[in-house]
């Protein structure tokens, strides 16, 4: 072994010169020191990873060059297979379970994949393209990263669907939203400027989905791409919790509870619509409570619930629905303005799996989810306390909360329904 | 094998053609894609700095979906024959493709692992031999003074003075054996490659010869030929090899240092990706006149072809192949080569040059050929791309018919 190396070093001497030779030998005892093996791979860009916009620019650069830019249809396309790259903003827990996981969920259910990514793990969101026949985004804002995951699905042939739950690109919507009041002005204006950056990404899309009428209405003012209904449904996991909440119920203390909760701040003002109303029904009888659950200014309560009122704090998701089990009923009341009219039901679905009725407006699509005397109540302004009122005779807001519950296994479980998602959006990835 | 997906797996891929292996796997594809109606994808690897370590990228190679897997620097010698991670991204690729076909050419730094990944997945699979990797830890059957080890059948014992690591390569013998073993068809360009390769213990009884095709000359290329002869009375010569003793290069500086001509030509084909083959050499030891030809594609060959009378093939190991002899010879390019395995399984073999001969034989063979240059010599038939889909369509139908 020795003595044929020693013979190479002189050939290459004779043939190449000492340079060379030595510079062979130094390569190859570097290589020996750190137990690497010669590579036939010519050596690419030596560039260091980008993780941000620019994480790609160095493959498509050299795509470019060799003529390899773009690629024809997805291999998988042909084969009638689907799968969605899903990249999304997931910093928002409830965000995360009704647009990332449901989605997830639901296509899985008709056979389609979908792996998600967070949108900040450039990598990833990438990777999963790479493989996938149809890009979603959830909740992004024009951005350059933004762009460039656009840029490499068109790179990738796919098409590209935009998916929202809130009007987070209306200024009108910000500007005339009571829960805003209850926030920082910094912060609103904040909000205010990033809506024209949500705008400008849902337009890159092909197809939007919303997860409510209203706000499917309210975005085609502000863009010209088809937009159809994704509504959030009772996934597995939230019936699943909401079954461990109804088996965790206790005998129950002879109280009534009325359950309001909140997920994020800045909800007293929904509050404030039915306050009035609520202490009324409180006052009318000592064994009357309301049962906060999450974010709630204490200084907007009024002064006659002090003592009346169980306050806990924001948690995760099972314990909520645990809370929410302990109560008779929730309520879940909605400023009249043009944010809370996009809003979905998805706290109607929180009490339907926890096998609570839901006390609704006629604000945002709650309603819609609710069958009025049957698994809940729509209460028309004022009309909120002789609601109540009608839930807690007794028996009736436990066989209503039964309606609801089942109505969430049935009705509201993961299906292709059209009340859950549009045809259009089903033939978009299907078809 | 229409509406058939054939997955091929090969070290390199459109866009990142490099090597007669690569070719072949291209060009095949594209055959099978245009006359038996099959699809085909293909799974390579790539080594950027910039990309994130087995990252995967999609591209597209003339209708062929091109998937590219990043291969990180520093990797241990195991991983050139085993690399999980590889493994896991190919299996997972045969998962979301649900391939027909694995067709598994050249997978050094891929690892071999993918059969095996197939198999458990019911995949048949097509194992082509091109070298000796399958058999060799260097690969090609050289030992470490660069001269042709001659083992034959290979018997990993008497490796032991020629790697660095025996143990290890021992451990590679086995591993490439169990899992070439678990291949439903191992093929071999030449008889010389299936013989070596059964009697050393690879998949005996599984193997066929399935010889490569070539481009055959278009229709412009006798014309473009002929006026350039016309043009030019000098006999030029052409070397496609690269600057390495493997390839025989010392030989032929040796052998036009000792000519004392100058009525030549010489062209040097600059085969690397990295323009790196003939940056800096010194020519000097030709007194005729010396040109580097770009790196072509396989649609420009003929223009390269046209340019030159005689191929050099002076290689110093035993070859499975030859692309560049077969091109030469479907074209009425004469070849002055070596005694180099499966390079002369060919009907225009003439005199060959032992392996380890001097300059002398090369140069009386050049010398020969400039006192009585045959120009205009009658073409071989030589099987084509069309002609190698179909063998391939004939073997591995039986595999997928009942898919």
């Amino acid at each position: 072994m020795r003595l044929a190396r020693i013979r190479l070093f002189i050939l290459t001497v004779r043939n190449e010169g000492w340079r060379a030779a030595l510079g062979k030998v130094r390569g190859f005892v570097a290589m020996r020191l750190r137990n690497e093996f010669l590579s036939a791979l010519p050596a690419g860009e030596r560039g260091r990873i980008e993780a941000d916009h620019r994480y790609l620019h160095g493959v498509w650069r050299t795509l470019a060059r060799q003529g390899a830019f773009h690629t024809a249809t997805a291999p998988a396309l042909l084969r009638k297979r689907r799968k969605i790259a899903l990249v999304a903003d997931m910093n928002l827990a409830q965000c995360r379970k009704y647009r990332v996981e449901q989605t997830a969920e639901l296509w899985a259910a008709r056979g389609v994949d979908l792996e998600a990514a967070h949108y900040a793990d450039v990598i990833r969101a990438m990777e999963i393209m790479q493989g996938a026949t149809h890009l979603m985004l959830y909740r992004l804002r024009a951005e350059p990263l933004t762009a460039n995951l656009v840029y490499e699905a068109r790179r990738l042939g796919l098409p590209v669907l935009y998916d929202l739950d809130d009007p987070l690109f209306s200024v009108p919507a910000y500007e005339t939203y009571a829960n805003m009041d209850r926030v920082e002005p910094a912060l609103k204006a904040h909000f205010i400027a990033e809506a024209p950056l949500y705008a400008a990404a849902m337009n890159t899309a092909d197809i939007l989905s919303f997860s409510t009428p209203a706000l499917i209405e309210h975005a085609r003012t502000f863009s010209p791409r088809p937009a159809f209904l994704r509504r959030n449904f009772a996934d597995a996991g939230t019936l699943a919790a909401g079954a461990a909440a109804i088996a965790a119920r206790g005998e129950g203390d002879g109280l009534f509870r009325v359950a309001f909760a909140s997920g994020s701040r800045g909800h007293e003002a929904d509050f404030a619509v039915i306050a009035e109303e609520l202490a009324g029904f409180l006052d009318a009888d000592s064994r009357r409570r309301l049962t906060i659950i999450g974010h709630f200014d204490a200084r907007h309560l009024p002064a006659a619930l002090a003592g009346r009122v169980e306050r806990h704090a924001f948690t995760d998701y099972p314990a909520y629905l645990k809370l929410l089990a302990q109560a008779d009923c929730a309520v879940m009341p909605l400023a009249d303005d043009l944010f809370s009219r996009c809003k979905s039901a998805a706290r109607v679905i929180d009490a339907g799996a926890a096998g609570l009725p839901s006390v609704v407006g006629t604000a945002g699509d709650m309603s819609a989810v609710v069958r009025d005397g049957e698994t809940g109540l729509v209460a028309a302004p004022g009309g909120w306390r002789n609601a109540l009122e009608a839930l807690a005779t007794p028996g009736t807001a436990r066989e209503m909360g039964r309606r609801a519950r089942a109505e969430m296994e049935s009705r509201w479980a993961v299906s292709a329904g059209d009340h859950i998602l549009a045809p259009e959006l089903l033939d978009w990835v299907e078809g | 094998m229409k509406g058939r997906h054939i997955l091929v797996v090969n070290v390199f891929f459109a866009p990142n053609t490099y090597g007669g292996a690569t070719i072949v796997a291209e060009q095949v594809a594209r055959a099978l894609i245009r006359r038996t109606g099959a699809r085909v994808s293909a799974v390579s690897l790539i080594a950027r700095g910039d990309l994130a370590p087995y990252a995967m990228i999609r591209t597209d190679a003339g209708g062929i979906a091109s998937y590219l897997i990043n291969m990180p620097a520093g990797r241990s010698g195991r991983a050139a024959w085993d690399n999980p991670e590889v493994t896991a991204r190919v299996a997972a690729l045969i998962d979301g493709l649900e391939p027909d076909l694995l067709h598994v050419h050249c997978v050094q730094e891929i690892g071999a692992g993918v059969i095996g990944e197939a198999k458990a997945r019911g995949l048949p699979v097509v194992l082509s031999v091109h070298d000796f990797w399958w058999l060799c830890a260097r690969q090609f059957m050289l030992r470490p003074d660069h001269s042709y080890c001659g083992q034959n059948p290979v018997r990993i014992e008497a490796c032991r003075g020629c790697v660095t690591d025996f143990p290890a390569a021992r451990e590679r013998f086995a591993f490439l054996q169990a899992q070439a073993a678990q291949a439903d068809l191992v093929t071999y360009p030449s008889r010389f490659a299936r013989e070596l390769s059964e009697g050393s213990g690879l998949a005996p009884g599984r193997g066929v010869v399935w010889e490569n095709g070539v481009r055959p000359p278009g229709p412009g290329f006798a014309r473009a030929q002929a006026g350039r002869r016309a043009r030019d009375g000098r006999v030029s010569f052409g070397f496609l090899g690269g600057p390495s003793q493997l390839k025989g290069w010392p030989l032929i500086r040796q052998a036009f240092a000792g000519l004392g001509r100058s009525d030549y030509r010489l062209v040097l084909v600059e085969g690397s990706l990295d323009g790196s083959w003939w940056k800096g050499a010194d020519f000097s030891p030709f007194s005729g006149e010396v040109e580097v030809y770009p790196r072509f594609a396989q649609e420009e060959m003929d223009a390269f072809y046209a340019g030159i009378d005689v191929v050099l093939f002076p290689s110093q190991w035993k070859e499975t192949f030859g692309l560049a002899i077969r091109e030469a010879v479907a074209r009425g390019i004469a070849v002055i080569q070596t005694d180099s395995g499966g390079t002369t399984e060919h009907p225009a073999a003439g005199d060959l040059i032992p392996i380890g001969a001097g300059p002398n034989m090369l140069r009386a063979q050049i010398a020969a050929t400039l006192d009585n240059p045959v120009r205009g010599r009658e073409a071989v038939k030589v099987q084509d791309f069309d002609g190698q889909a179909r063998a391939f369509a004939g073997l591995a139908g039986p595999l997928v018919s009942d898919v």
